[in-house]
């Protein structure tokens, strides 16, 4: 069975505090520290493209475990933020890294939703094509579309990258899958004219009226009772959208992770960022994840630790 | 369904902590534009009304909230 075998990210050094803005966007710490719970964010290089946080990832994770690049069958980045409209960034990445030519690549156009989108993409990409080891990433650079003036938006939001190994030998394998869609919505969160623009009320009630009762849904298809789960990983909106969340589906907030405190909302990555620590932990069988976000999108999975436990 | 001061207050001393006054300006005494987004959105989802974005900039008080609700 196909599953997340290992999670590394990577985070730019670079960081503009949310602290020296204070003034300028009228704000102050217990805002900062409760609110968003973003002290600083995280800014790549301006020549780093998406596919450079790729391959940062990628060098962080060959550091960390044994993996031959020979082995990799299918490469898949989600990214909105790619380094071309044409080509796909997977494919740039593929290069850089000298992979076989016989690895599938592609990218997914997916934002807050789209790692754990990716990982219903990928596993299945991967079983029916009788693969066994293949590479997810997720790279969203937003700092290429923040307008600096924007308080909306640029105190929020950071960039990192984070590649997840699936294989044949998990640790941890996915449940059941929930998605959804407003696609009426669209414009509350969007780049036109290569700035991004957020509607956060819009964003904040989507977020605290359908992420619960997705929740509700997702244990139903899993057969599963909310005591059950043993970590929560929601997106990292904000800290108070997690705690809003935390708070309508009445979970213990000692069972919700939640830290972007020195790199902020990095879309795709945040879940995956946090995961990587969670799925290091023994206590934690039962994890569920959830993204939302651009789209308006969502979707959320309930991952179980696996046999091959190594 | 409409909504009374009291049960205003009351969503907001359970969002913040924080007790008001029904003419007390929100914005001086600490309910910021999260919390002020939060507690708009109970109170619509206890009366049904949906408050457009650009009738916010009005709403100052509980009193302006509870009549905007109850008279939408």
């Amino acid at each position: 069975m196909i599953g997340i075998r290992h999670i590394t990210s990577f985070i730019p050094i670079k960081k503009i505090s949310n602290y020296e803005r204070k003034e300028k966007f009228n704000i102050d710490d217990n805002f900062i520290e409760e609110r968003l719970g973003v002290k600083s964010v995280s800014i790549k290089n301006d020549d780093m493209e998406a596919s450079d946080l790729c391959v940062a990832v990628f060098n962080e994770l060959i550091s960390e475990i044994a993996l031959s690049k020979e082995e990799i069958e299918v490469l898949i980045v989600v990214t909105q933020n790619p380094d071309y409209n044409l080509p796909h960034t997977s494919a740039i990445v593929h290069g850089k890294l000298g992979l076989p030519e016989t690895c599938a690549c592609f990218d997914i156009s997916l934002g807050c939703s789209g790692y754990v989108y990716g990982l219903s993409v990928i596993q299945s990409f991967m079983n029916a094509n009788h693969f066994k080891k293949g590479l997810l990433f997720t790279a969203d650079p937003y700092s290429k579309i923040i307008d600096e003036n924007d308080k909306n938006t640029c105190l929020l939001f950071g960039d990192a990258a984070t590649v997840t190994l699936l294989s044949d030998s998990p640790r941890y394998v996915t449940g059941e899958f929930t998605f959804g869609t407003i696609g009426k919505n669209y414009q509350d969160l969007i780049c036109r004219n290569q700035k991004l623009t957020m509607n956060g009320r819009a964003i904040f009630n989507f977020a605290a009226q359908y992420i619960p009762k997705d929740v509700h849904l997702l244990l139903q298809r899993n057969q599963m009772n909310i005591d059950e789960v043993d970590r929560f990983v929601f997106h990292q909106g904000s800290k108070y959208i997690v705690n809003t969340i935390t708070q309508r589906l009445q979970l213990d907030p000692s069972k919700v992770a939640f830290h972007i405190e020195n790199y902020g909302n990095t879309i795709s990555s945040s879940i995956p960022i946090i995961l990587g620590e969670e799925v290091q932990k023994e206590k934690n069988r039962n994890i569920l994840i959830s993204g939302f976000g651009v789209g308006l999108s969502w979707s959320s999975c309930i991952l179980k630790r696996g046999e091959n436990i190594g | 369904m409409k909504i009374t001061v009291d049960e205003l207050k009351q969503i907001i001393k359970n969002t913040t902590q924080i007790e008001l006054e029904v003419n007390d300006l929100l914005a001086d005494k600490g309910i910021d534009s999260l919390l002020l987004m939060d507690i708009l959105l109970q109170a619509e989802e206890r009366t049904g009304i949906r408050i457009p974005d650009e009738a916010i900039i009005n709403l100052k008080t509980i009193n302006d909230i509870v009549n905007y609700l109850n008279n939408n």
